[in-house]
């Protein structure tokens, strides 16, 4: 009796832990508050540009309802990071939450390290169709990596961000306001042309108040509270109740799409 | 007559209750029956994308690297043996074959710069890391649903209503803990 009492409880004991097991979680930070695309915990990025993702993240969700958020870490401490990367798009539920169509950039900046520090694309199961992790590979060895090799964290960040834009926009059939980075050649010249003409355009943009949202009616709507709500603020009028979520992101999920390089 | 009333609609209640009990632990097996079979397509999905995917990736190794035969060969094995697995722990075990196969590749390819560098070799390699990622995601997913599942057939008073119907425990997808990390390429030093 005693030995069948004991067979129970290690099997309810083991019952309790595997799934504790399964389910740990990477350890990442909580959402900015203030902040919805732009996930910059390490500072990288000045106001200027992080208003322009900003507001090319917000154009993108009102048109088409996709969220690419981009997130800068000091460190990932080691964790697998394309694990951390399922967990934070599930933590923040970036993207709708019935189609999943969220978009992760991680940059890890560990100063303590000089090579391996890792960049990754995480891409919801609604846009695998769109961003394969083929194409997603592609799109950092020749949009993501070249800027870091200079040293150009913003540029980076900026070009990436800008081609995962327009996939997704082309994904969805919105050619609204296609933006076009330049892919950077390996020669030297060239890159700081680039390197001017996307200072130039920061500084044109951030002379023209922040961003050109002129597209269909009531756009642009940039005071803190109504960027706080996700999918639902298409319609006008109330602030759409998104199906819970996380501050202003949708409640989407991720498959575990995408693909990751080092610096 | 009316004495009798008071003692019917007592047993009546009773039967409602245990009816109910059994109606709900009823269907909440075969929702979570349901469940754990959706959750285990998924990892069945993914399986299927990897040996998609490998049948290229050989042939792209090969312009490369012919006469690694041994490596080759070994993968297309463990392919084949993965592709006839049938319950999840032969599948699992299967997998875990394949990866080990995947990562001899893998040391095997450092010393091919060209290969290295190929561009539709680093497409096959981030679509098979995706594809690993995404297994180890779905295989994660199933094993929290069979957790549950099985809990709650184990669990009184559903334990019942569960030996009854023939609701058993799911098996778990095991996975061996060195096979865990996805295989990892390494594109330092390519593209200078």
């Amino acid at each position: 009796m005693m030995k069948v009492a004991r067979v129970i409880s290690l099997a309810l004991l083991f019952s309790i832990i595997f799934p504790l097991i399964t389910l740990a979680k990477s350890d990442y930070p909580e959402a900015l508050p203030n902040e919805l695309y732009v996930q910059d915990f390490y500072d990288v990025l000045s106001e200027t540009q992080e208003q322009e993702i900003e507001t090319l993240g917000q154009n993108l969700e009102n048109a088409t309802g996709a969220q690419i958020v981009v997130m800068v870490v000091e460190s990932l401490g080691g964790q697998d990071v394309a694990t951390y990367a399922v967990d934070v798009m599930r933590g923040y539920g970036i993207g709708d939450a019935e189609k999943n169509n969220g978009v992760l950039f991680i940059l890890e900046m560990d100063p303590n390290k000089e090579t391996d520090r890792d960049i990754y694309i995480g891409v919801g199961q609604g846009l695998e169709g769109a961003l394969p992790d083929g194409k997603t590979g592609r799109i950092l060895d020749d949009y993501t990596l070249p800027y870091l090799e200079q040293g150009d964290v913003p540029g980076a960040i900026l070009s990436t961000y800008q081609v995962l834009y327009n996939e997704v926009a082309t994904e969805y059939g919105w050619d609204g306001e296609l933006v076009v980075p330049e892919e950077p050649d390996a020669g030297f010249s060239f890159t700081t042309i680039i390197i001017i003409i996307v200072v130039i355009y920061l500084i044109y943009s951030a002379m023209s108040g922040g961003g050109g949202g002129n597209g269909s009616g009531g756009k642009r709507r940039r005071s803190s509270s109504s960027t706080m709500f996700g999918a639902g603020s298409v319609g006008g009028g109330s602030s759409g109740g998104s199906s819970g979520g996380f501050g202003g992101f949708g409640g989407g999920s991720s498959g575990g799409g995408g693909a990751g390089r080092g610096w | 007559m009316k004495k009798l009333l008071l003692p019917i609609i007592i047993v009546f209640v009773i039967i409602a209750i245990f009816a109910g009990i059994f109606f709900s632990s009823y269907n909440g097996f075969v929702d979570g029956e349901e469940n754990v079979n959706n959750a285990y397509a998924q990892v069945e999905t993914q399986l299927q994308r990897r040996m998609d995917l490998i049948p290229n990736l050989v042939n792209t190794v090969k312009g490369f690297a012919a006469h690694e035969k041994e490596v080759l060969s070994n993968i297309a094995d463990a392919r084949s043996k993965l592709a006839g697995a049938g319950s999840p722990e032969d599948q699992a075990a299967a997998n875990d074959e394949l990866s080990g196969a995947l990562s001899r590749l893998l040391v095997v390819v450092e010393n091919y710069p060209d290969l290295k560098a190929d561009a539709n070799f680093r497409q096959l390699m981030d679509e098979l890391a995706g594809t690993e990622n995404r297994l180890s995601v779905a295989r994660g997913d199933y094993n929290t649903v069979v957790a549950e599942y099985n809990k709650s057939v184990k669990r009184l008073p559903g334990s019942i209503v569960a030996s009854i119907f023939g609701f058993d425990e799911k098996e778990y997808f095991k996975a061996d803990a060195a096979a865990k990390d996805a295989p990892a390429v390494d594109f330092e030093g390519v593209g200078e």
